[in-house]
C-alpha cells in the first residue's frame, strides 16, 4: 500500500470559503457597497465636481419635502404603478387563462405574439407610440376617426398624458406577465380541480378557491416585478413625450432624478431622490412579504 | 503539432482555450495600440456638418510643416457634454478647444466663477481688438458677470416663414402688417375648417406648448426676458405677461390661430406642408431646415420681419447658439487661439456656413459678402440671406443663466396650463379674463425656477 503523502502546501480549511467568495465580494464591496455608501454621503452634500463639495445635512431631503415639482412627480409614478397592478394583472391572468384553454387552436402562436413586445425593448415603445398618439397624424385617431369619427385632433400626449402612459405600457408588459400566469396556471394540481367539481363547486367557485390560491405565489412575484418596474419608469415616457411631457405630466420620480443629476447638475438633490425611491421600493418588499408569509405554499 | 500543444489540446476543454486565447490576443492588441494619438491640437464639435466646415481650415494646418498639427473630432451631442464635464471636475483627458451648444456651456457655470472650466477670454478679444469684430448680442449667452468664455459661432435671428402662395391667391398684402395683430386680423380669411369635417384644418400660427422656445422668442421680441439683470428668474414682467395673454387668446379664440403641433419630428413637418399652418418662426438654421424637410413648400415660401409688438417695435428675434470655448486645462492654448480664431474669422468657413448650414456668421464684416445675396427658388426667389443679415444686428440680449433652459421648460409648461384652461372654459376668455390667469401661472413658473436657482449654494447671484 503507498503511502499518504502530505500535501507541502494546502489551504487552512477555514479559509476555503472566504477564498472562493472573495472574487465575488470583492467586485460586490467596489461596484455596490462602496457606491451605495457615497450615494447616502452625496445626498447630504451640494457638489459641483469632487474640489466643490458642501455638508448640507438633511438640506436636500428638506427642500424635496417642499418641492412640488417632486410631489408631481410622486403622485404620477403611483398613478403609473397602481395602473401596472389594477389594469396589468387582471389583463395577464385573464389572458393566460384563456390561453391555457386546451380548445384554443394555435395557442403557442398567440402565446409568441402577445409576449413579442416585451421583446422590443422600452426605447423602441417609447419612440413607437409617441407616433401612434400624435394628432391628427397619429395611427390611433386615424382609425379611430374613420370607424367612429373619433375626434382626429385627440390630444392623447398633450392632455391624456398618464392614460397614453398606461396604455403603452399594457400594451408591452400585459404579455409578458401573462407568460408568468400561463407557467402557475399549468401548475395547479388538476386533482384539486376535478375534487371540487365533484363536490359541485361553478367555473367561478374554482376560480377564487382553488385557481388563485395555487397560484398566490407566482401572482405575488409578478406584482412586485411590475411594481419595481412601474416606480423605475423612465425611458418610457421620457421617449413617448420627448421629456417630461407638458406640465409635467409624463414626469416620474427617476426622469426627476434624471433631470436634478444630470439636466440642472445637482448630484446630492438627485441622489437624496434615489434613496426615496429606494425606501419606497423597500417598504413595497415588505409589504409583499408580509403578506406572502401567510401563503399556504 | 508538438507534445505541448497536444498535451494543452488533450488536458483543457477546446471552450476554454477559445477564450483564453481570445483573452490573450485582445489584451495584446489594447496594449500594443497605446493612447490614440491625436493631433497637438484637439477640438470637439458635436454636428457632422460644423466638422465638416472646420476640415479644411484643420487640414490647411496640418499640411503645413510649421504649425501644430489639429484634430477635428465629431462627438454625439450627450457624450461630448459628459465628457466636458469629467474633463473640467475630474481631469479626464478633454480636447483643448470645445463647441458647445447653450444648454452644454451652461453646464459649466453652474459651480463657482472660479471653477468655469473655459478661459476667460475677455481681456484677450480686447488686446486684439477682435471683440467689436463679432455682432455684440452674440456674446450674450457665453457672458458671466461680465466675462467672455467662448467665441460665438453664430447670431440666428428670426424671421416669418409664412406660405406666400395661400397670402398672395387670397389677394392679402401681408408683409404690409404692422404689428402682430394685424397680421392676425389680415390671415383670418385663410383659417378655418376647410375640409368640413368638424375639425379646423388650418390655423395662423404654430405655438408649441411642450416646447416654450417659441414663446421666448416672441417675448425676447417684445423686449422681455425670463431673468432679470442680476440673473434673477423674472418671469413675471409686465412684457411677458402681456405676449403670453396673446398668446392665450391667440389658442382660446375660435377660430383658433395657433396650433400645437411638434417643432422637429416628421409628423410636425408633414403637417406644416400640407398646410396647418400658414407662418411659422424661423431663426437662420431653420430656414434651411424647413427647405431641406418640406422640399414639397419649394417657390411657395417667403420669408418676412416678425411683424412687431407695437406699431415700430423690434421685428427680429434669437433662438439657439452655439460657441467656442477653450478649456482651462489645455497646455496649448495660443494654438488653440490661434486655430479658433482662424475658423471664426475665414470668410471661407462664413460663406460655406451659410451656403451648407444656412447659418450667418456671427462677424459683422463677412456680412458684406455676395453669398448672401444668392436668390433661393425654395423661398420664392428671395436672397433670404440679406434679410436675415438685416436683422442680426437687431437680435435682442439674453440671460446666459445655467438655468435658462428650465426656465424656457417652465415657460411651456405655464402656457399649457393656461391654454387647458382657457379652451375649458364655456366661452373663450377675454383678455382681461386671460391676462389675470398668466399672472398667477407666470408666478408659478418664476416661483418653481426660483426654488432652484436658491439651493445651488455655489452661485451668488450675478
Amino acid at each position: 500500500m503507498k503511502p499518504i503523502r502530505k500535501r507541502k502546501f494546502s489551504a487552512e480549511p477555514r479559509w476555503a470559503p472566504y477564498l472562493f467568495l472573495a472574487p465575488f465580494l470583492t467586485v460586490f464591496g467596489v461596484f455596490m457597497i462602496y457606491p451605495l455608501f457615497q450615494s447616502v454621503l452625496l445626498s447630504t452634500e451640494q457638489t459641483f465636481g469632487p474640489e466643490f463639495t458642501e455638508f448640507v445635512g438633511f438640506g436636500n431631503f428638506r427642500n424635496l419635502m417642499t418641492d412640488p415639482v417632486f410631489f408631481v412627480a410622486l403622485r404620477n409614478t403611483f398613478i403609473f404603478a397602481s395602473a401596472a397592478v389594477l389594469l396589468q394583472m387582471p389583463m395577464s391572468l385573464g389572458l393566460a387563462m384563456l390561453l391555457n384553454q386546451p380548445w384554443i387552436r394555435g395557442r403557442a402562436m398567440y402565446r409568441l405574439i402577445f409576449f413579442s413586445p416585451a421583446l422590443v425593448g422600452a426605447v423602441f415603445v417609447g419612440v413607437m407610440f409617441s407616433i401612434i398618439f400624435e394628432r391628427r397624424t397619429g395611427l390611433l385617431n386615424i382609425v379611430l376617426h374613420r370607424l367612429v369619427g373619433f375626434d382626429l385632433d385627440f390630444p392623447w400626449l398633450q392632455e391624456y398624458a398618464m392614460a397614453s402612459m398606461i396604455l403603452a405600457s399594457l400594451w408591452m408588459w400585459t404579455g409578458f406577465n401573462m407568460i408568468y400566469f400561463l407557467a402557475a396556471l399549468q401548475n395547479v394540481d388538476k386533482d384539486l380541480v376535478d375534487a371540487a367539481k365533484v363536490d359541485g363547486a361553478g367555473p367561478w367557485s374554482r376560480f377564487i378557491n382553488v385557481t388563485i390560491p395555487a397560484i398566490r405565489p407566482i401572482a405575488g412575484f409578478v406584482v412586485m416585478l411590475s411594481l419595481i418596474g412601474a416606480f423605475q419608469v423612465f425611458e418610457l415616457p421620457f421617449l413617448l413625450f420627448d421629456g417630461p411631457g407638458p406640465n409635467n405630466r409624463g414626469l416620474t420620480i427617476v426622469m426627476y432624478l434624471y433631470q436634478s443629476g444630470f439636466q440642472i447638475g445637482d448630484l446630492g438633490y438627485a441622489s437624496a431622490i434615489g434613496w426615496i425611491l429606494a425606501v419606497i421600493l423597500i417598504a413595497c418588499s415588505l409589504i409583499q412579504r408580509r403578506l406572502s408569509r401567510h401563503e399556504a405554499f | 503539432m508538438g507534445s505541448i500543444g497536444r498535451n494543452i489540446i488533450e488536458k483543457y476543454p477546446l471552450g476554454l482555450l477559445v477564450v483564453m486565447t481570445v483573452a490573450v490576443v485582445s489584451s495584446a492588441l489594447v496594449f500594443l495600440r497605446g493612447d490614440r494619438q491625436t493631433g497637438d491640437v484637439e477640438m470637439w464639435v458635436f454636428n457632422a456638418e460644423h466638422r465638416d466646415l472646420f476640415l479644411p481650415v484643420a487640414d490647411r494646418w496640418n499640411e503645413d510643416p510649421e504649425s501644430p498639427t489639429v484634430d477635428v473630432l465629431l462627438l454625439e451631442f450627450q457624450s461630448l457634454s459628459r465628457r466636458m464635464l469629467s474633463g473640467f471636475f475630474s481631469g479626464t483627458p478633454m480636447a483643448d478647444l470645445i463647441m458647445g451648444e447653450r444648454q452644454v456651456a451652461s453646464q459649466a457655470w453652474r459651480g463657482p466663477v472660479e471653477a468655469i472650466g473655459f478661459v476667460d477670454i475677455t481681456d484677450r478679444l480686447e488686446a486684439e481688438d477682435l471683440r467689436q469684430r463679432f455682432n455684440p448680442p452674440s456674446f450674450a449667452p457665453w457672458t458671466v458677470n461680465g466675462r467672455i468664455y467662448g467665441l460665438p459661432m453664430d447670431v440666428h435671428p428670426v424671421m416669418l416663414a409664412y406660405r406666400a402662395d395661400l397670402y398672395e391667391a387670397a389677394g392679402i398684402p401681408i408683409e404690409e402688417a404692422r404689428t402682430w395683430r394685424e397680421f392676425m386680423e389680415m390671415s383670418l380669411p385663410l383659417i378655418g375648417d376647410l375640409t368640413g369635417n368638424g375639425v379646423q384644418d388650418r390655423f395662423v400660427l404654430e405655438m408649441p406648448e411642450a416646447d416654450g422656445n417659441v414663446a421666448t422668442m416672441l417675448i425676447l421680441q417684445a423686449g422681455g426676458d425670463l431673468f432679470d439683470a442680476n440673473g434673477q428668474p423674472g418671469m413675471v414682467h409686465p412684457v411677458n405677461v402681456e405676449v403670453m395673454t396673446e398668446l392665450v387668446y391667440w389658442s382660446s379664440r375660435r377660430p383658433a390661430l395657433t396650433v400645437d403641433i411638434p417643432l422637429f419630428t416628421g409628423s410636425g413637418e408633414r403637417l406644416r406642408g400640407e398646410g396647418i399652418v400658414l407662418a411659422w418662426l424661423v431663426p437662420d438654421w431653420r430656414a434651411g431646415r424647413t427647405m431641406r424637410n418640406i422640399p414639397a413648400l419649394s417657390g411657395k415660401m417667403k420669408l418676412m420681419p416678425l411683424p412687431p409688438w407695437e406699431e415700430g417695435g423690434l421685428r427680429t428675434s434669437v433662438w439657439g447658439g452655439t460657441m467656442i470655448g477653450f478649456a482651462r486645462a489645455s497646455p496649448n492654448f495660443e494654438n488653440t487661439w490661434r486655430f479658433a480664431t482662424d475658423l471664426v474669422f475665414d470668410r471661407d468657413v462664413a460663406r460655406n456656413m451659410w451656403r451648407e448650414m444656412m447659418i450667418i456668421s456671427p462677424v459683422v464684416d463677412f456680412w458684406d459678402d455676395p453669398v448672401y445675396d444668392e436668390p433661393l427658388e425654395y423661398y420664392s426667389g428671395q436672397a433670404i440671406g440679406r434679410l436675415l443679415v438685416e436683422m442680426a444686428g437687431d437680435v435682442p440680449y439674453r440671460s446666459s443663466s445655467v438655468y435658462y433652459t428650465l426656465a424656457v421648460t417652465e415657460l411651456a409648461n405655464a402656457l399649457n396650463r393656461l391654454n387647458r384652461e382657457a379652451r375649458r372654459m364655456a366661452s373663450p376668455p377675454d383678455r382681461e379674463t386671460i391676462r389675470a390667469m398668466v399672472e398667477r401661472d407666470l408666478a408659478v413658473a418664476q416661483e418653481n425656477v426660483l426654488r432652484i436657482v436658491e439651493r445651488n449654494i455655489f452661485q451668488a447671484p450675478q
